[in-house]
């Protein structure tokens, strides 16, 4: 009876995602100018995340035990999950500080679906998948280009790593928003955010060797996308996927519990 | 001139009463600082020559352009196109005051703040990471440093208002302003050192007014120029300030032209 429940309440809230991305689609497809503008920006991010890289790298062979095709897949894959992570939730998220100044959160805090799920997900950005898109590319270029051998296991593991990265990096992020419920003037917190996300393009080792303290402070930045890397090029033993999973878990049921406990300090002031 | 000297001032008192939004600007500017320094750290102790630079002459060079770039990129002229949208420029046509002027004022605002601020994340950087920095202890080559920013600020105020003066003609111009941004990012030397590049595509983007931004006061500070270069990148950058100046101050007449005050 549970899991029947627990299956319709699924099937619920699928139909309710894919209403989302028609909606958020359509919206998409009706200003022109806007699509355009994010074509363009999207691009523009896309190139630069990896022509800066290639400049780096252009003198060097190796950086903290990183090859330079490696530093360059690195940034290849971090441009296909900051493209899918704009894509699904950065606009949804970054509308949370004016929601909750202008009491607008209300009119999710009543709907009949789960709050943290609509506010995550109601607005979809159809732009950013072109810097993912270019960041595959490139990956595949890669890859031909330098003879990157990658199994098959490798390329799962990779995959599932990525999609725990991109989880733990919602995590965090929601987190962080979750603050301007206690306190409203934090609008520019998700400028802070893009660029913490930027740490993600480095090898964790370099961090390291920074200092310890530095390492264990942007631990969940730094694994990000170095991990999934790490594991697709085979540079890391496989069990790290356990850890990341035990990770990412405990990241998305801290995200779940701080936004319960900060609803309670919200007054929906001039709502 | 009074009523500017009162912009100023108003403009720093605006800032401070929005103190967490502006502090959170900062931890973001510091924080991308401490990235890149580690990243080229990291980078040029493996190889220690870097197209010509070593270890201590890239950490300068960056942590200079970084500077230059907070006094000479710190801008609320970006505001200009939403008012122009939104119909707010009416207000200011109707008093006696010149937009452009008063712009320049709120910027001079902007950068002393922002000055200010990252004198004191540099002294957090420099007692705790010792980077390996050269120090200019020329006075004239400081003098000419000090010139040179300001006339860089000057350029950048005009290529900022300019851009922000496409809200006459598009509602929507956000994206080729983001593009545009971007791309004096990378090209002004703000980034990397534009003498990296080869040679034929540095000698064409000498010619341009972009690198007169970050690069060419960058490399005086490092006494890496020559009194010829010196003096013919200040040449190259003052007739640039006037072409920009000119193109503006065009782009405005033409922009009050089509100007419909929308929204108001």
């Amino acid at each position: 009876m549970l899991l029947r429940e627990l299956d319709s309440n699924m099937k619920h809230y699928i139909k309710v995602y894919i209403r989302i991305l028609r909606i958020n689609f359509s919206e998409f497809k009706a200003y022109r100018v806007n699509m355009f503008n994010t074509f363009i920006s999207s691009t523009t991010w896309g190139i630069f995340a990896i022509v800066g890289p290639l400049l780096l790298t252009s003198n060097v062979t190796m950086v903290v035990g990183w090859k330079r095709e490696e530093l360059l897949i690195l940034a290849a894959i971090q441009s296909i999950l900051i493209g899918i992570f704009d894509c699904l939730f950065a606009r949804s998220l970054s509308r949370l500080p004016l929601y909750v100044e202008r009491g607008q959160l209300d009119s999710y805090l009543i709907k009949p679906l789960n709050d943290q799920f609509l506010i995550s997900l109601h607005k979809i950005n159809y732009g950013s998948l072109l810097r993912s898109m270019i960041g595959i590319f490139f990956l595949v270029y890669l890859v031909n280009a330098y003879k990157i051998h990658v199994t098959g296991l490798g390329l799962v593991f990779g995959v599932i790593t990525l999609l725990m990265g991109l989880l733990s990096l919602y995590a965090i992020w929601f987190i962080s928003m979750t603050l301007t419920l206690w306190f409203t003037r934090l609008s520019n917190i998700s400028d802070l955010l893009y660029t913490l996300r930027g740490i993600s393009r480095y090898p964790e080792q370099i961090m390291k060797e920074v200092s310890i303290y530095v390492f264990i402070l942007f631990f969940p930045l730094a694994i990000v996308v170095a991990r999934p890397t790490a594991l697709l090029l085979n540079k890391m033993d496989n069990n790290v996927i356990l850890v990341s999973f035990i990770f990412t878990a405990i990241l998305l049921y801290a995200s779940h519990r701080v936004w319960l406990f900060a609803l309670r300090s919200y007054t929906s002031a001039s709502s | 001139m009074k009523k500017y000297i009162q912009i100023t001032k108003n403009t720093w008192d605006e800032a401070l009463i929005y103190r967490t939004s502006f502090i959170f600007y900062r931890v973001r500017e510091l924080l991308k600082l401490f990235s890149l320094y580690f990243l080229w750290y990291f980078v040029t102790s493996q190889n220690k020559d870097f197209f010509g630079y070593d270890q201590s002459g890239i950490i300068t060079y960056l942590l200079i352009s970084t500077f230059v770039g907070d006094f000479i990129y710190s801008t609320r002229t970006t505001a200009i196109a939403s008012e122009i949208n939104e119909g707010i420029l009416t207000n200011f046509l109707l008093r006696p005051l010149s937009y452009l002027k008063y712009y320049f004022a709120r910027d001079l605002a902007d950068k002393a703040l922002n000055v200010l601020f990252a004198l004191g994340e540099y002294a957090i950087f420099f007692s705790l990471l010792h980077p390996p920095f050269i120090f200019q202890t020329n006075p004239i080559s400081l003098m000419i440093f000090v010139a040179s920013v300001l006339l860089g600020v000057i350029l950048y105020y005009f290529i900022s208002v300019l851009i922000s003066l496409i809200g006459f003609w598009s509602n929507e111009g956000w994206g080729p302003r983001f593009i545009f941004y971007q791309t004096i990012g990378f090209i002004s030397g703000s980034l990397f050192p534009l003498d990296v590049l080869p040679k034929s595509v540095f000698a064409i983007l000498e010619l341009l007014p972009f690198p007169y931004l970050i690069f060419f006061q960058t490399k005086i500070y490092q006494g890496q120029l020559s009194g010829s270069d010196i003096g013919r990148g200040f040449l190259i950058l003052i007739i640039w300030i006037g072409i920009m100046c000119g193109i503006t101050m065009w782009a405005w007449k033409k922009g009050l032209h089509v100007y419909t005050a929308q929204g108001r």
